[in-house]
């Protein structure tokens, strides 16, 4: 595949040294770990941690990496491993956050200014996919990275089966149409706007 | 890494407009921060050269299970080993602040010395420098939270060693 081939490229480039095929792997990749961190439910603090430490790892293991056109994968799965310590360790020291299938909240993490930009469409869109089970949310999350990440990456990054992706992905997007439709219906309550 | 290629490359399933429409919002109302992007690019300065490198081989925090608690606050403890060196880590949080109690021992098959070993413990707010005593141990307070990794250097002609990052 083209993508991975470029890769293979940018890792070699980036073991001579070459600080700009670095940041175009910088460029191709933080969308992917933010996302990752985004379905652990991480702090913005807490996901620019495990971002970083993704990067410092990945730039030491530059020269040991096999495959370097799974580094997408390889960073997806330092991203969830990061995540979930961070977890684990946060819930020393304060209640355990709330069960990860429950949906997120993540008002924090979501300006009020940028929210008010969206036409009342995309707002009701995106209300309704925050509000999708846990399950739902996690994988679409993921999914949604900035440029769209293959399977194997999202796979990495959730822990899950391959082979599950694209049929959750079938359902839950199902879902929230069905959630869509029904709340534009006639009569329902949703329908009423404030 | 998957060695499964070609599952790896499997075309992805068809575009989904409901999806691209939720990928345009997700850019606009949670876009990675610029910060974010230029702390990775910047992470390139720190690659080492020359160095041993120690793997993380146990991590305390990867072995319990999420969001389960004792009574007794478990200690977080760290183990990372390179061909001559064993570095031990326990940890202990303060706010935003860590401290390391580490225990440097030379490996079976390793001249490493453990001694008198310069032990430079990177971090946000580092380098935090310490030496080691007699018997291997060291203390590093007022670390950062955040990435965190330590080089030890032992008197030469033994090599630098060199621990994985990890997020503390």
């Amino acid at each position: 595949m083209t993508e991975g081939t470029g890769m293979v490229e940018l890792v070699r480039r980036a073991r001579q040294g070459d600080q700009l095929a670095w940041n175009q792997i910088v460029a191709r990749y933080s969308g992917l770990i933010w996302a990752v961190t985004r379905t652990y439910r991480l702090t913005g603090t807490q996901a620019d941690d495990v971002a970083q430490t993704c990067w410092l790892r990945l730039v030491e293991h530059l020269d040991r990496i096999r495959d370097p056109e799974h580094v997408g994968a390889w960073l997806a799965t330092t991203a969830r491993r990061e995540s979930l310590r961070l977890l684990r360790a946060a819930a020393r020291e304060a209640p355990p956050p709330d069960d990860l299938s429950m949906p997120m909240p993540d008002a924090e993490v979501e300006s009020p200014e940028l929210l008010a930009i969206l036409s009342d469409q995309a707002t009701r869109l995106w209300q309704a996919f925050k509000e999708l089970p846990g399950h739902c949310y996690r994988l679409l999350r993921a999914l949604l990275a900035s440029p769209p990440p293959s399977y194997a990456e999202v796979a990495a990054g959730l822990d899950m089966p391959i082979g599950s992706i694209g049929p959750t992905r079938m359902r839950c997007l199902g879902l929230l149409r069905r959630r869509l439709e029904a709340a534009d219906a006639p009569g329902h309550p949703a329908e009423s706007r404030d | 890494m998957t060695d499964d290629r070609d599952r790896d490359q499997a075309p992805p399933d068809e575009p989904d407009p409901l999806l691209e429409e939720l990928r345009r919002i997700a850019s606009i109302v949670d876009p990675v921060p610029e910060r974010t992007i230029e702390a990775g690019q910047a992470a390139f300065a720190w690659r080492t050269f020359d160095a041993e490198f120690a793997a993380l081989v146990h991590d305390s925090l990867a072995a319990a299970p999420a969001g389960v608690r004792g009574d007794e606050e478990p200690p977080l403890l760290l183990t990372f080993e390179s061909e001559d060196l064993l570095v031990e880590v326990k940890v202990t949080r303060t706010g935003a602040e860590r401290t390391l109690v580490g225990q440097l021992t030379a490996t079976d098959d390793g001249p490493g010395r453990v001694a008198g070993v310069e032990v430079v413990t990177e971090h946000a707010n580092g380098p935090t420098v310490v030496e080691s005593d007699q018997r291997g141990r060291f203390v590093a307070a007022g670390i950062a939270a955040g990435p965190v990794r330590l080089r030890c250097r032992p008197p030469r002609p033994a090599p630098e060693v060199v621990t994985d990052w990890v997020t503390l």
